[in-house]
């Protein structure tokens, strides 16, 4: 999603600019890269040498460089080891408490139930069920969610 | 915003393999070619001054009109050193002859020219250019749109508020400034290497001519990119954009421009020379027979033919330059070349009737074959920057229409002041000193030895030169840059409607580029 011959800092710099972004500086940058949880000696590497989890700090703090109200997140928490998967979470949570409205589809179904307010189980680009916070939390939500991709035999 | 995007591009740019190689190959091919563009512009240099004085020589040490046949030479222009065009091919002089029209320049051949050498590989500054900026080009755009998709993002930049034309712009103006750098170093070099060299010195025309041949740079760079750019917008993966542009690259830059020139040759035939040569020779034959009856009504005429006491060279109208000869010979001489050399002249202008049209046919094959390979931008690039460098094919061609102009202008002032009917034609004697006899004629020979003490059979110093100063002579200027323009003007458009459309093609595509 990335330049990978571009550092994290100059990754930022680049999509913040084309977001409107136009007066952030340095420090902001590196803020922002901090707020994510990059360490500060990566700020200036380049991307190609991140892992994933580094790398999807770095798409987040470019959503949180843009102070957008609204942020789609695509499998955000894919390939991250747990910590990192944490850490996001935890970013996020700290996001819908500042009152963004995050849109994600994950595969994760345990972080979804952490974080979510409202959850809907797709299958094959159709929305098949969804849940309040309040429903989800009553239910088995490993059990519908396969029930509902017609894996339910699995469970048996 | 579309300055962003200009420098994404420039910084992404500046640190890919592509160019680093481009880079490096300038560093090492420009700086070659440009030394051995002087080089050779030196050694033409020398050729030029060494032909200038052997035909300033013809003018101030001659000592009958007869010998007076001049050498055109041709100047050498300083732009040579960025192309040679055909200057390999052609020569620098032409001996003016009254018997025939020079058909081309022939060459002073150094003794220390190693002719085996026209074997090897010889690589010119535009030559270098044509494929360093070509593959720069497609090096440059080959994934300018499909290696974006690949790693998202495309995706990611189209999602902000940045419109699909200032992303295409902006992406197209970076990788025309990722050009600048190797520009900017290659003419420090230039300049460098030019301001060490005192034989290379540009005039302000040059200079023009140099803009010129930048501008052009640019436009042949700009046409790779935009098809990179076009293909790249039409396919999904870098490998597969990456094999079609160096397909397509090898296409223009090596097989076209050689299928065009076997087509060309086939399509367009030129008579064999040798045929040429024998029409001719028929012609001379005619001549020979006319002269032979001159020569025999000279007799009847009563002019008579008593022998040469002393006659160095001998040409179709009989002996180039005659001393210490009997006044019959001496008349029987000057009657000879007062009708036969207007015949000459006549029997040269029959066979340029054929040699003209061998001419014709040599430029109807040339632009055959130069509008096959138009089609590729590799020889529309050569071309025009032969021809701003005056090495073009156009300044041979020009030159030697002049040199014709020149050559029926000189001897037809040879008919018009009488010269052909003077004993200055054929003798540095006055007509006073002509010897009445044979005897006579040795008696002035002996007592001439005597005195002159000539330091070789040849040697007629004494006897001083002819005044030429009223003689026509040749000054030959280049063409200007507007004249040279406009015969490349058909090419020029060419290429710059085909960028135009390739760049149209590309942003369309771009616009309906599908990033998902």
């Amino acid at each position: 999603m990335l330049y990978g011959n571009f550092t994290a800092r100059q990754n930022l710099d680049f999509f913040a600019k084309l977001g409107g972004k136009t007066r952030l500086t340095k420090a902001d940058y590196y803020a922002l890269l901090r707020k994510v949880g990059l360490q500060d000696e990566a700020f200036e590497k380049k991307l190609k040498t991140f892992s994933k989890g580094m790398r999807q700090k770095v798409g987040l703090a470019i959503a949180l460089a843009k102070d957008a109200d609204n942020m789609l997140l695509d499998e955000p928490t894919s390939g991250l080891d747990p910590q990192a998967a944490a850490e996001l979470v935890a970013l996020l949570k700290e996001q819908k408490r500042e009152g963004k409205a995050i849109l994600m589809c994950t595969h994760d179904i345990f972080r979804a139930k952490e974080l979510a307010d409202e959850v809907g189980i797709m299958k094959q680009g159709h929305m098949v069920k969804r849940l309040t916070r309040k429903e989800f939390l009553e239910e088995d939500m490993e059990k519908l969610y396969l029930e509902y991709i017609g894996q339910h035999d699995l469970m048996n | 915003m579309i300055w962003t995007i200009v420098k994404k591009e420039f910084l992404n740019n500046i640190i890919t393999p592509g160019f680093i190689v481009g880079l490096a190959l300038c560093l090492v091919l420009i700086p070659y070619t440009i030394y051995t563009g002087i080089r050779t512009y030196e050694n033409r240099l020398a050729q030029h001054e060494t032909a200038t004085k052997h035909a300033d020589d013809i003018y101030q040490k001659s000592q009958v009109y007869a010998q007076v046949n001049p050498l055109v030479v041709k100047p050498v222009s300083p732009l040579s050193i960025f192309s040679k065009g055909i200057t390999e091919q052609t020569g620098l002089c032409v001996e003016l002859d009254r018997k025939e029209k020079p058909v081309f320049s022939s060459e002073i051949v150094l003794l220390n020219e190693n002719p085996f050498m026209g074997n090897f590989m010889s690589l010119d500054f535009t030559a270098a250019l044509t494929i360093l900026l070509s593959l720069l080009g497609v090096l440059f755009s080959y994934d300018m749109l499909s290696h974006e998709k690949e790693q998202g993002t495309l995706k990611l930049s189209l999602s902000n508020s940045v419109s699909r034309s200032t992303f295409f712009f902006g992406k197209i103006a970076g990788i025309f400034l990722t050009l600048l750098p190797i520009l900017i170093i290659c003419f420090l070099i230039i300049f460098l290497i030019i301001q060490f060299t005192p034989s290379v010195r540009f005039s302000a025309s040059d200079y023009g001519r140099i803009l010129m041949l930048a501008l052009m740079s640019l436009v042949y760079f700009a046409f790779f990119v935009f098809l990179g750019g076009f293909i790249s917008s039409h396919t999904k993966s870098s490998t597969l954009s990456i094999i079609i542009n160096l397909f397509i690259w090898c296409f223009l830059l090596f097989l076209l421009p050689n299928a065009a020139a076997y087509l060309g040759k086939n399509i367009t035939k030129v008579e064999d020379y040798k045929q040429l040569a024998f029409n001719t020779q028929q012609i001379d034959n005619e001549f020979f027979n006319k002269r032979d009856e001159i020569q025999k009504t000279l007799t009847e005429e009563g002019f008579q033919f008593v022998g040469y006491n002393f006659c160095a060279g001998w040409d179709w109208d009989g002996g180039n330059m005659i001393l210490f000869t009997p006044r019959s010979t001496m008349e029987y001489e000057r009657r000879q070349k007062e009708i036969v050399n207007p015949l000459l002249l006549a029997n040269c202008d029959r066979k340029w009737v054929l040699q003209q049209d061998y001419l014709q046919q040599v430029y109807r094959q040339e632009k055959t074959v130069r509008y096959l390979s138009c089609l590729s931008p590799a020889e529309i690039f050569k071309q025009v920057s032969a021809s701003l460098c005056h090495t073009g094919m156009e300044s041979e061609v020009d030159f030697m229409n002049r040199v014709r102009t020149f050559q029926d202008m000189y001897y037809g002032y040879f008919v018009q002041s009488g010269i052909y009917s003077s004993y200055a034609y054929f003798t540095p004697q006055k007509e006073s000193e002509i010897p009445e006899t044979i005897e006579e004629g040795n008696t002035q020979a002996s007592a001439w030895r005597k005195i002159a003490k000539p330091e070789s059979t040849f040697d007629f110093k004494s006897f001083g030169y002819l005044d030429t100063s009223a003689l026509p002579r040749f000054a030959y200027t280049q063409p200007a840059l507007a004249k040279d323009l406009q015969s490349q003007l058909f090419l020029l458009a060419g290429i710059i409607i085909v960028c135009i459309l390739l760049f149209w093609f590309s942003f369309v595509s771009f616009i309906k580029y599908d990033v998902r």
